[in-house]
């Protein structure tokens, strides 16, 4: 052994000192939120049939109840949940979330149990500002009114260590495509309109808080999971997104 | 898990985990956590890539389970999965944004975090050694890296970064030359 390499041996083992992340608790998550009770072989097999299922035209499955819990995408964005349905969105069109009260937008900050953040440097202060008490540690819809017309939707919400809070049913033509915001993770739901609701304690989608989204960017800011409605474009739903910063 | 605290072996735990026990399996991960993340990590040059990656490898190497033959050397099988899997994070990534300013942005970041205690405990050999190293060609960059930093296998190495063993024997050999050649071999 050469001198380089005794010195290479050295640095061995701490060359990198930077954290390894936690990865045997979220991959046995995963792992367990899929269809239990089978084997990796079986499990294969249904996945492969999901997929042929969800390929089917939606008018072909109208008729079958829809099947949740078929396929969940695990983005990896705290207190999120995203499932697949093989039948269309059910919610009726133009109901909306119940966002909770209304409070003034400057009094936000005292309204919830964490730093609220803003698009406000890119698309001026809040027209209106909502907050709901449950789930705990509460919900901040922030609603800022576009030159367009058009109304954004700011969602935030303690993503990190809660249980998922916001539930979200895909339907066969919604795509999910993983993104990044400033390095953290996130998802662009793009498509057919899909389900949004909380889930009550028990992980259950509440029925009667279901809406139907349009275009949806959800992402991660530090301990926050953010989520951006009415954007006329992924391009601009990231825009937006950076500018929280 | 674990609670009777016999250690169970690891070819107890891929038995168990082929017939889907996810408890054996999160052991299974636990144990090749770090090498898997650090694996990544070389291949990405991104922290959050490479959780990306390792993650998404262990979920892949699960469905991949009843292929694994029974007996076998799991760490080499399961690198495989994990450089294939930071392969796509790095091609992803790398149409996302710039790899050389996601380079520099963790590597600079990683300089802030220490300690000026730890930056001067730090040999000058060393942090030259460690400068010639992350200097080199990517492909000898890895070599190094997989070999000595990652003290994986020859067959490690040649699983990881999806080259035959020949290839990793030659790039190592020619990155210990150029970095005699850059540090010195005295």
């Amino acid at each position: 052994m050469t001198d380089v390499e005794r010195a290479l041996a050295l640095l061995a083992g701490d060359h990198d000192d930077s954290p390894v992340p936690d990865l045997a608790g979220p991959v046995a998550a995963r792992l367990r939120a899929r269809t239990s009770h089978r084997t990796p072989r079986a499990r294969r097999r249904i996945a492969i049939v999901v997929v042929l299922a969800l390929a089917v035209p939606a008018g072909a499955v109208a008729a079958v109840p829809p099947v949740r819990d078929a396929v969940r995408d695990a983005l990896g964005i705290p207190g999120v949940r995203i499932e697949r349905t093989t039948g269309p969105a059910r919610a009726p069109a133009g109901r909306t979330l119940d966002l909770g009260s209304r409070i003034a937008p400057g009094s936000a900050a005292g309204a919830v149990e964490f730093e609220p953040v803003g698009a406000d440097a890119l698309l001026g202060p809040p027209d209106e500002a909502y907050a709901r008490a449950s789930p705990p540690g509460c919900v901040l819809t922030l609603v800022y009114a576009t030159p367009g017309g058009t109304r954004l939707l700011l969602t935030e919400f303690r993503g990190s260590g809660a249980p998922d809070l916001v539930g979200k049913l895909a339907g066969p033509g919604t795509v999910v495509e993983r993104v990044r915001v400033n390095g953290e993770r996130g998802a662009w739901l793009t498509g057919r309109p899909h389900e949004i609701g909380f889930l009550d304690v028990r992980g259950r989608l509440r029925t009667d808080r279901l809406s139907l989204a349009g275009d949806t960017l959800l992402w991660q800011r530090g301990p926050l999971t953010l989520r951006l409605e009415g954007a006329a474009s992924k391009e601009a739903a990231l825009e937006v997104a950076r500018s929280v910063g | 898990m674990g609670l009777v605290g016999r250690p169970r072996s690891e070819h107890d735990l891929v038995e168990r985990a082929k017939r889907g026990d996810v408890d054996a399996y999160a052991e299974l991960v636990a144990m090749h956590e770090q090498i898997a993340y650090r694996t990544a990590h070389a291949i990405t040059a991104s922290a959050a890539d490479a959780e990306d990656a390792a993650q998404e490898a262990f979920v892949k190497a699960y469905d991949a389970l009843w292929r694994f033959r029974s007996g076998a050397p799991f760490r080499p099988w399961l690198l495989r999965i994990v450089g294939n899997e930071s392969r796509n994070q790095r091609r992803a990534a790398v149409r996302r944004a710039g790899l050389a300013r996601r380079v520099a942005d963790d590597r600079t970041r990683g300089e802030v975090a220490r300690t000026p205690e730890d930056a001067a405990l730090q040999s000058q050999r060393r942090t030259v050694l460690l400068g010639a190293v992350e200097a080199l060609a990517e492909p000898q960059r890895l070599a190094i890296t997989c070999r000595y930093l990652l003290e994986l296998s020859e067959a490690e190495t040649a699983a990881a970064l999806g080259w035959r063993p020949g290839t990793v024997k030659s790039r190592t050999s020619r990155a210990l030359e150029q970095l005699r050649r850059e540090v010195g071999d005295d």
